[in-house]
């Protein structure tokens, strides 16, 4: 099953379930699901930011496995962060994010 | 000695851009409008005028809802406002996006489509203005 993920709300979703549940069964390859794509709203944009020791993992892990890390433009606009996001890392909208992932589409997007 | 398009640029954030261009994208056209502008992926913008005394007296826009396109027209109209016609206006991109730092290199073709509608609507203000 192929999966994306939409972190949109904040308090602990990227330090503990994106940080501590989902990323380490990525590096182990013990997910249980394919992930296609993740997409940030809000201050969950600032895991993307270079230099994040979570955000800098989680590129590694999209690389190997040719996940979409996508940051909400408006978000990230509001954040003055927009143009300090990891390398490759794009901003965008819903347009942005559903073609990007036209290629691969997931067969559930998952909203934490 | 100083003009507007070489002086020191001062960078404006482009989430304040945003916000106005988001309240003047709502207001009704102007007499002069310029053709719409779109790119390949279907984004588009259009430019309208009213042009007093050889002045731009005022400027509106409509766009395709994407913050990045809104924000580069609303600091184009307010780079213009009030600017001279028989001057000529600020239409360059490296000026765009010098004054909107914030733009990642992924989303500056945004500011080359805010660019060519503003264009087309210069050339249709000239147009209008020499029937």
């Amino acid at each position: 099953m192929k999966v994306a993920y939409i972190f949109a709300t904040q308090k602990h979703t990227v330090s503990y379930v994106l940080g501590r549940m989902i990323l380490p069964q990525l590096e182990e390859g013990r997910h249980g699901a394919t992930v296609v794509g993740m997409f940030f709203f809000e201050d969950n944009n600032y895991v993307l930011l270079q230099g994040n020791p979570i955000g800098e993992r989680l590129q590694r892990v999209a690389s190997t496995n040719s996940i979409l890390l996508m940051g909400c433009d408006q978000c990230c606009y509001e954040r003055d962060i927009a143009d300090r996001l990891l390398d490759g890392v794009p901003i965008g909208c819903f347009p942005d994010l559903y073609g990007a992932l036209a290629d691969n589409m997931p067969d559930q997007i998952i909203t934490l | 000695m100083s003009c507007r398009a070489c002086a020191k640029v001062e960078p404006w954030s482009v989430f304040a851009c945003l916000e106005r261009g988001l309240a003047r994208r709502r207001l009704p056209p102007l007499a002069h409008a310029g053709r719409r502008v779109a790119a390949a992926d279907g984004q588009w913008a259009c430019f309208t005028l009213a042009v007093a005394d050889n002045r731009l007296a005022e400027i509106r826009f409509n766009a395709s809802p994407c913050s990045t396109l809104i924000a580069c027209c609303e600091a184009l109209a307010e780079l213009n406002q009030s600017a001279r016609l028989d001057v000529t206006p600020i239409v360059d991109t490296a000026v765009l996006l010098a004054r909107l730092p914030g733009i990642p290199a992924s989303k500056q073709e945004r500011a080359v489509l805010a660019v060519a509608a503003w264009r087309a609507a210069l050339a249709a203000s000239t147009t209008m203005r020499a029937v």
